[in-house]
């Protein structure tokens, strides 16, 4: 008797967290109040704003709550496909456009059109790359979360001392910019000094936008095939990758992170980044400008940076609703104003006026962006054509093991593959 | 053979009472390990002849997966840093343990100090090392790339060079697992019973002649503990890769786990990241009952 006690006793142990796991409600509907789970990746100096305006929210209404978890980027990507799967998944997510049609293709996101027509959102004063970057088979599947376009920050300190008096206005230029703020300590690069970082992973699409501006390019904008073996795309690089080997305007292979310290240790002339950096260079102690990325031979191109929120499709008709709710106060015009005043972001609306973003210069630069473009938008295996080939090649490129024209036609292929 | 089963068969009842106890006791530990390990592995090898995605996909494609491992330059090229790390990492940091070991079981001053110094990198957690490593070595802002500089040398782009990128990871992997595996050898040095030592020493035998004749020999059981593990550790390396240098540059420290979770979570391809699974668990199986094999013909018992 006692020894069978002992048996379940244990086999009890052993499945007790089975069991628990199995007794959670997932209806989203608990006290009358219907719950709504809400993930993104906003965890640097954005953070308290976006928890701020979720706040808002949900103490101005009494029937819907928002349950928010901010997760880096990377993680949402690995774990939201599992998510989903188990039935985790979150009821709203904002992620980054370039991921959107690796998902939807999935299908684990319901459209939205229902916040468009009599949900409170206006298409006409929203960012239209990000409802187009979000459109699948004629129906909107996105409402923007954020979106701005790359910036060119440039140290003052460092122009003034090399007699530069204004930013650049081609892209001819800030090449030629580039070698005058660059100074190079050969055998100890702990003191060099670098005129145009040039990070190749874990930043803007810096090297897209560079073939951009000269008529090359990653992708065709039709997506049907890759420009990497054109000869423009081939010329651009070569040109650059000559700078960096030659006149050591950029470390080879840096990341984003590398370059925003670099720059924040005032060792860096130029640098593309989103707003979301102003504060850390500002708190550094740089002097900076912001210009918008200058045209180079073929047209004036910037990196498009389009976070939008895509909801669940296995969410109930009162998250459903909940959702379009929360979706039309994130971007009215209260919410996107206090947005862009605390985050440095242009606002989503075009109606907020540009006296309401006085506060913040940052915001107001931001504004004045040209040429927003999206890089790898609408391609379903858009990480794993950057990951896999985009970024090794130019790594290969940068660090002298192959000539721009031997290298990008073979990623050429292996791109078309990809398509 | 033939005895073991003519006992099973004449078990008395006393025998089998206690057999049963000993099973309950152990029944939450194989629950856990059958729900979580086994089942899993079982639920992988059946994916790993499908083509499943993370959602969707799934369909029986037979052995496609395994073909397609042999024509991958990629897994190729994984499996080929994995094994260089695996043939720096290991020995190097079994010989440098053994090393550390000798010399921190001696009555020397600060001997505590120095074990816990040694062991301290084990139990950080490599994520964060890795990222005060990636710092440290840094060629731009890096205090070793400085110091280096003083005396005319120079560790290239650090972590971003080709050349010197796997030095670097494999740098940390040695830095991490030493302390471990010291502290495995001290406890072996300390069940070598003291008399064997004195005995030798009264027969004239010198600090190199007792090492070769009797510490050696009776650590053999330790060292093939030691050697087993650690090579199971570097062909698990992934970590310091992830976090130094995301497997770069153009793949050059890419490991096999790294590139499994690369085309699992990344690329989403399950069918295949299972099948690299499989192949890394038959690549880690044979080469333990290898190690095995070779150990136990050395071990002792005294």
């Amino acid at each position: 008797m006692k020894r069978r006690s002992l048996l379940l006793a244990a086999a009890a142990t052993a499945l007790a967290p089975a069991v628990a796991a199995c007794g959670k409600d997932d209806s989203g509907q608990s006290g009358g109040k219907t719950t709504i789970t809400f993930w993104n990746g906003f965890t640097d100096a954005d953070r308290p704003v976006v928890e701020e305006i979720v706040r808002r929210f949900n103490s101005s209404q009494s029937e819907v709550v928002v349950d928010m978890t901010i997760q880096p980027w990377d993680t949402i990507n690995q774990s939201l496909l599992s998510a989903y799967a188990a039935k985790k998944g979150p009821t709203i997510v904002g992620l980054p456009a370039e991921q959107f049609t690796g998902y939807v293709t999935a299908g684990v996101w319901a459209d939205v059109e229902q916040a468009y027509s009599g949900g409170g959102l206006d298409p006409a004063t929203l960012p239209k790359a990000s409802i187009d970057a979000t459109t699948y088979k004629g129906k909107r599947y996105g409402v923007p979360m954020s979106a701005a376009a790359g910036m060119l920050y440039y140290n003052k300190a460092l122009f003034t001392k090399a007699g530069l008096t204004a930013a650049p206005t081609s892209m001819a230029q800030v090449g030629e910019y580039a070698v005058k703020l660059s100074n190079h300590s050969a055998g100890d690069e702990t003191k060099s000094q670098y005129g145009f970082l040039l990070p190749d992973h874990g930043a803007l699409p810096h090297w897209a936008v560079l073939w951009w501006a000269d008529g090359g390019g990653v992708v065709a904008e039709d997506n049907s095939r890759s420009l990497l073996g054109d000869p423009a795309s081939i010329a651009t690089a070569q040109y650059w990758t000559d700078l960096i080997a030659n006149k050591h305007i950029s470390p080879a292979g840096v990341s984003g992170v590398d370059a925003d310290n670099l720059f924040a240790a005032g060792r860096a002339g130029m640098v593309i980044n989103g707003p979301w950096s102003s504060g850390a260079f500002t708190k550094a102690g740089i002097d900076f400008g912001i210009a918008p990325v200058p045209p180079g031979s073929a047209t004036q191109a910037a990196a498009a940076i389009s976070v939008n929120m895509q909801l669940a499709a296995n969410a109930s008709d009162a998250q459903k609703e909940a959702a379009t709710k929360f979706f039309a106060f994130w971007n009215n015009t209260e919410s996107q104003t206090y947005w862009a005043v605390k985050t440095g972001y242009p606002p989503n609306r075009t109606d907020v006026p540009a006296s309401a973003l006085a506060e913040n210069p940052t915001s107001a630069g931001f504004s004045a962006a040209k040429g927003a473009r999206l890089y790898l938008a609408g391609l379903a295996k858009a990480s794993q054509i950057d990951t896999d080939v985009v970024v090794p090649t130019v790594q290969k490129m940068t660090q002298g093991k192959g000539t721009a024209a031997q290298l990008l036609p073979d990623a050429a292929k292996q791109i078309d593959a990809l398509l | 053979m033939m005895s073991a089963r003519t006992r099973r068969r004449r078990r008395s009842p006393i025998e089998r009472r206690r057999a049963l106890t000993a099973l309950s006791f152990l029944a939450p530990a194989l629950t856990v390990i059958a729900v979580f390990v086994l089942w899993p592995m079982a639920n992988a090898l059946r994916t790993s002849f499908t083509d499943a995605r993370i959602i969707g996909g799934g369909d029986w494609i037979g052995t496609a997966n395994y073909s397609r491992l042999l024509s991958d330059d990629r897994f190729t090229n994984a499996l080929g840093n994995t094994a260089v790390y695996a043939l720096v990492t290991t020995p190097v940091s079994v010989a440098l343990a053994l090393g550390a070991a000798l010399l921190l079981n001696r009555a020397i001053p600060g001997r505590g100090f120095f074990r816990a110094v040694l062991f301290f990198p084990f139990v950080a957690s490599l994520g964060i090392i890795s990222i005060a490593w990636a710092f440290v070595l840094d060629p731009q802002v890096g205090i070793v790339n400085h110091w280096l500089a003083q005396l005319g040398l120079s560790i290239g782009d650090g972590v971003r060079d080709p050349d010197w990128a796997m030095p670097a990871v494999i740098l940390v992997g040695i830095w991490r697992n030493t302390g471990f595996f010291m502290v495995m050898y001290l406890a072996g040095l300390q069940t070598i019973p003291r008399e064997f030592q004195e005995a030798a020493a009264i027969d004239g035998a010198g600090a190199i002649r007792r090492f070769r004749n009797i510490t050696w020999p009776l650590l053999a059981n330790t060292t093939m503990f030691v050697a087993i593990i650690a090579s199971i550790f570097s062909f698990q390396a992934f970590d310091q890769m992830y976090v130094m240098t995301a497997g770069g540059p153009f793949f050059s420290t890419e490991t096999l786990v790294m590139l499994i979770f690369d085309t699992g979570f990344q690329d989403f391809d399950m069918g295949y990241a299972s099948a690299m699974s499989w192949a890394l668990v038959l690549i880690i199986m044979a080469l333990s009952l290898g190690q095995m094999a070779y150990f136990r013909r050395r071990t002792v018992q005294y």
